[in-house]
């Protein structure tokens, strides 16, 4: 551990360190299922997909903004956001985002959905990386008495950076994708390149999700009837194989039906659209400020 | 089992982009053009499967299923699951808009290798067909989860113990992956047998 420098730390205030971490999490975990409450809710919970781009009665310039230019900013925003390293930056760059997402005015449930998601993923940064980030000359070490594991604070860092970044970055997809219809969103990515094949097969595979989820739920229903309960055992997951493919052999009939109907309307390859773009000099303004505010972070970040 | 954003550095994220979208052309090419619709419904019963959650003691996985969309789906198992993906990430914020690239080749390529093998291994009989389909599901599972653990070491040297850990954390999810793999070509093979002769993909008749 050559020039690092060393903290050695009581084995008691490491258990409080834990104790506290732990009630951070049962306050997320309470958080996310608080709604659904019982083991019934939760079942049900599985079986839930947000809507997104769905237009809110509240409106904000995002909502006005050019589509493509909103794409395109908000875009490079989230990618510059990537590049930060230090975690006072990516500290900045969530409230940031914390504010386009207030001044988007999108309901904040989704938004807490959206920070659930990665809970169990970014947790594994921050529990695994300040024991094993590797020990460099002027890391500050913490040494847990009675064992000889050293918890690294440049460890702990990285993994807050990673943490913050992630955050600033998800959020950003409120403002991004549930300003506008989805439709519209996903024909001004067409304008800005995406092949116009990929999206209308997005389009296409997000209205089918929720015919399939219907489905799923009858089944599930039925199967809950029958007496079935998840276990862990081989017959659970013999039921669960024959109900994906149950699935699976329902969508393949369905895909048929699907494509001569899309026939029968004149469906020749393209999905006709109406949107039409118009940027106007606000809309660049808007569409230079979050990249520039971006690189601002960033520029400050390499300086720090 | 996705990457989330700010994990990847720059290079990664903007490299694998790049490498994703140039298989999802191939794929599309791959696919014929009446098929097309049809691959995006099929991503969408996919996307719906993968929303099971299978108990694993006191907790649960849900499904990633590359494996079976590689045997049903061949050459445009790769378009699917980048659509698949996509949609997750802006619905769930399951993997992220900037990750997209990297889990799109941490599941995509594994997908296409499964549907390969599933064709190469399968012979006549039930039972040669369940171990075929379980083989190419835990093969598929395995190399996603080889693939993620790679990706996230390629995040500098701090990163070598997480990379080790996820992997170590989703060998009972290829196991689980098997057996479901298995269990639904089983079924298939009862209830609908023309899904698994083709041989390109499931929906040219």
């Amino acid at each position: 551990m050559n020039d690092a420098a060393a903290i050695h730390l009581d084995f008691k205030l490491f258990i409080l360190a834990i104790a506290l971490l732990s009630l951070f999490y049962l306050g997320i975990w309470f958080l996310a299922f608080n709604r659904s409450g019982s083991a019934k809710g939760r079942e049900k919970e599985k079986w839930f997909v947000p809507v997104v781009g769905l237009d809110s009665s509240k409106k904000s310039f995002f909502h006005h903004w050019d589509v493509r230019l909103k794409i395109a900013s908000l875009f490079s925003y989230c990618l510059l956001i990537s590049m930060i390293s230090e975690a006072i930056m990516a500290l900045f760059a969530l409230l940031i985002s914390l504010g386009a997402v207030l001044l988007a005015k999108t309901p904040f449930s989704r938004l807490l959905r959206r920070m659930t998601a990665m809970t169990g993923f970014l947790s594994m940064f921050i529990l695994i990386l300040p024991f094993s980030a590797v020990q460099k000359p002027g890391d500050q070490l913490i040494f847990i008495d009675p064992f000889t594991l050293a918890f690294n604070l440049r460890g702990l860092q990285l993994a807050l950076t990673i943490v913050f970044k992630a955050a600033a970055i998800a959020m950003m997809m409120e403002p991004l994708f549930n300003t506008a219809p989805l439709p519209a969103t996903v024909q001004g990515m067409q304008r800005l390149g995406v092949p116009a094949v990929i999206c209308q097969m997005a389009l296409m595979a997000h209205r089918y999700i929720f015919v399939f989820l219907h489905e799923a739920k009858r089944m599930n229903t039925g199967m809950r009837l029958r007496g079935f309960r998840k276990r862990t055992d081989m017959e659970t997951l013999r039921v669960l194989g024959n109900f994906v493919g149950m699935l699976l052999i329902r969508s393949v009939d369905r895909t048929e039906r699907v494509y001569q109907a899309m026939l029968a309307r004149g469906y020749d390859g393209t999905f006709p659209t109406h949107d039409t773009f118009q940027a106007t000099g606000r809309d660049w303004l808007l569409g230079f400020f979050w990249p520039g505010i971006a690189l601002l972070l960033l520029l400050l970040d390499s300086k720090y | 089992m996705h990457i989330s954003d700010g994990v990847l550095p720059i290079s990664v994220t903007l490299g694998s982009y790049a490498i994703s979208m140039v298989a999802a052309a191939w794929s599309v090419r791959k696919t014929r053009a009446e098929n097309l619709p049809k691959t995006a419904v099929m991503t969408s019963a996919f996307f719906v499967a993968s929303l099971v959650h299978v108990p694993l003691g006191p907790t649960s996985v849900h499904l990633l299923l590359p494996g079976l969309i590689g045997i049903m789906l061949g050459p445009s198992a790769f378009l699917s699951i980048f659509l698949g993906l996509f949609l997750q990430s802006i619905l769930f914020q399951f993997g992220g808009l900037t990750s997209l690239g990297a889990n799109a080749i941490m599941m995509g390529f594994p997908a296409l290798l499964a549907g390969w093998t599933f064709n190469i291994l399968k012979r006549k009989g039930r039972t040669a067909h369940i171990l075929a389909g379980a083989f190419s599901g835990g093969l598929a599972t395995a190399l996603a989860t080889l693939a993620l653990a790679l990706l996230l070491v390629s995040a500098g040297e701090d990163f070598t113990a997480v990379g080790k850990l996820a992997f170590a954390a989703h060998l009972p999810v290829i196991c689980i992956e098997a057996i479901i793999s298995g269990c639904t070509i089983s079924f298939l093979y009862k209830v609908r047998p023309a899904f698994l002769n083709i041989s390109p993909t499931v929906l040219e008749k």
